[in-house]
């Protein structure tokens, strides 16, 4: 059985982030976006570890922006999501409306 | 009035404890300076190096796990009850200091009896070679395409090779010697080649996992694998000498010099691998 690298929950939040915000996603940006989402702190180190776990997948790609002074000099690092990442995402949403659906109770819950 | 800078022991602990993710660092930068308070920076900056510090953590276990299996795997030809009587004698001997950075694996003639200290002793002579020797000084993109990589290595084996041979004769003497222990069971050119192939294949073990390490981002290989040696061989070797505290002492001392080695040694494969500046 082949084997494919599953998005984890926070991955998937993650990509969704990075599809939303387009060509601004980097660090300050996406978590702001994932603390606006989940009305939680969210801890930067995290989100840069999700974010090389997808790179190590191929599911996004990163490349480095100017340093700038406001960052003491560092340069902003922006990830875009790759075909293969979009790919990925739109089969996990065919699986949870899958499950979604089969459950009567939540039925009404989805548009 | 608020500082525009946030507290510099945060910065400092993310800087050397964490991966250095420069990226990272400037976002929380960004983030205080627009108006985060510092006990958000803290919070920040301790669950960062939490999740850069979870992986060495989980590495080091597996390395110890290694350690301890390899402690009972000893060299063809040797006499296990002979080399355990042995190794409950080294503590009281001038090979104590040995013995310890190598986990007791020396005084047991285990195959991991080099430990890592090869590998030290290599990088320390190429750093010092690297600093008179301009073609050490070439740019690669990666790591064991690099000069001061490849001459490491070279000399780490050539290093294992004398070392090895020098216990193999040392094992055999101890066994001519009448009234002492038999810790050979047919010495000979055999048991000679033999230890010396397994104990450098030993310890270029060790040191392929712990450039696999430092590769992978995880943390100082070198350092790693030494501390995780010492641990596993502190508590039998320091237990049995009649001085522990100056012996520990002695430890730290090794400890700190191993520490400044593996450092220079990351730092010149690191200014290596950075392209050149172009004007």
């Amino acid at each position: 059985m082949a084997t494919r690298g599953y998005l984890g929950n926070f991955e998937l939040m993650v990509m969704l982030v990075l599809i939303r915000l387009g060509d601004d996603a980097y660090g300050v940006p996406i978590s702001h976006e994932l603390e606006a989402r989940t009305g939680r702190e969210v801890a930067l180190g995290s989100v840069y570890a999700a974010l090389e776990r997808l790179e190590g997948k191929g599911f996004v790609s990163s490349s480095l922006g100017n340093p700038t002074s406001a960052r003491g000099g560092r340069a902003k690092r922006y990830f875009r999501v790759t075909a293969k990442g979009l790919r990925e995402v739109r089969a996990a949403q065919r699986i949870f409306t899958g499950l979604w659906r089969s459950i009567p109770t939540l039925k009404g819950g989805i548009a | 009035m608020r500082h525009t800078e946030p507290p510099s022991a945060a910065t400092w602990l993310l800087t050397h404890l964490g991966r250095r993710n420069e990226s990272l660092i400037g976002d929380l930068l960004e983030e205080y300076r627009r108006g985060r308070s510092s006990n958000w920076y803290w919070r920040q900056v301790v669950a960062a190096i939490a999740v850069d510090l979870g992986k060495p953590v989980l590495f080091a276990l597996a390395i110890f796990f290694i350690y301890r299996i390899a402690a009972h795997i000893q060299v063809p030809g040797a006499n296990g009850e002979a080399l355990a009587a042995l190794g409950r004698t080294a503590g009281a001997t001038t090979l104590w200091k040995y013995d310890l950075v190598t986990g007791g694996n020396l005084s047991h003639a285990t195959i991991f009896a080099l430990g890592i200290t090869p590998y030290i002793s290599a990088s320390i002579v190429v750093q010092v070679m690297a600093l008179v020797w301009w073609s050490l000084t070439d740019r690669r993109a990666t790591p064991w395409q690099l000069p001061i990589v490849r001459l490491t290595w070279a000399t780490a084996i050539v290093l294992c090779v004398i070392q090895a041979a020098g216990i193999a004769l040392f094992l055999e003497r101890l066994t001519r010697i009448p009234g002492t222990l038999p810790l050979v069971f047919s010495p000979g050119w055999a048991f000679r080649a033999s230890t010396i192939l397994t104990l450098t294949a030993g310890s270029a073990c060790l040191m392929w996992i712990s450039d696999e390490l430092t590769g992978r981002r995880i943390g100082n290989g070198m350092l790693l694998i030494f501390i995780v040696a010492l641990l596993s061989g502190v508590p039998a070797t320091l237990m049995s000498r009649a001085d522990p505290i100056a012996s520990m002492a002695q430890v730290a001392g090794t400890l700190g010099i191993v520490a400044l080695t593996s450092y220079g040694y990351r730092r010149a494969i690191e200014a290596r691998q950075r392209p050149s500046v172009s004007a």
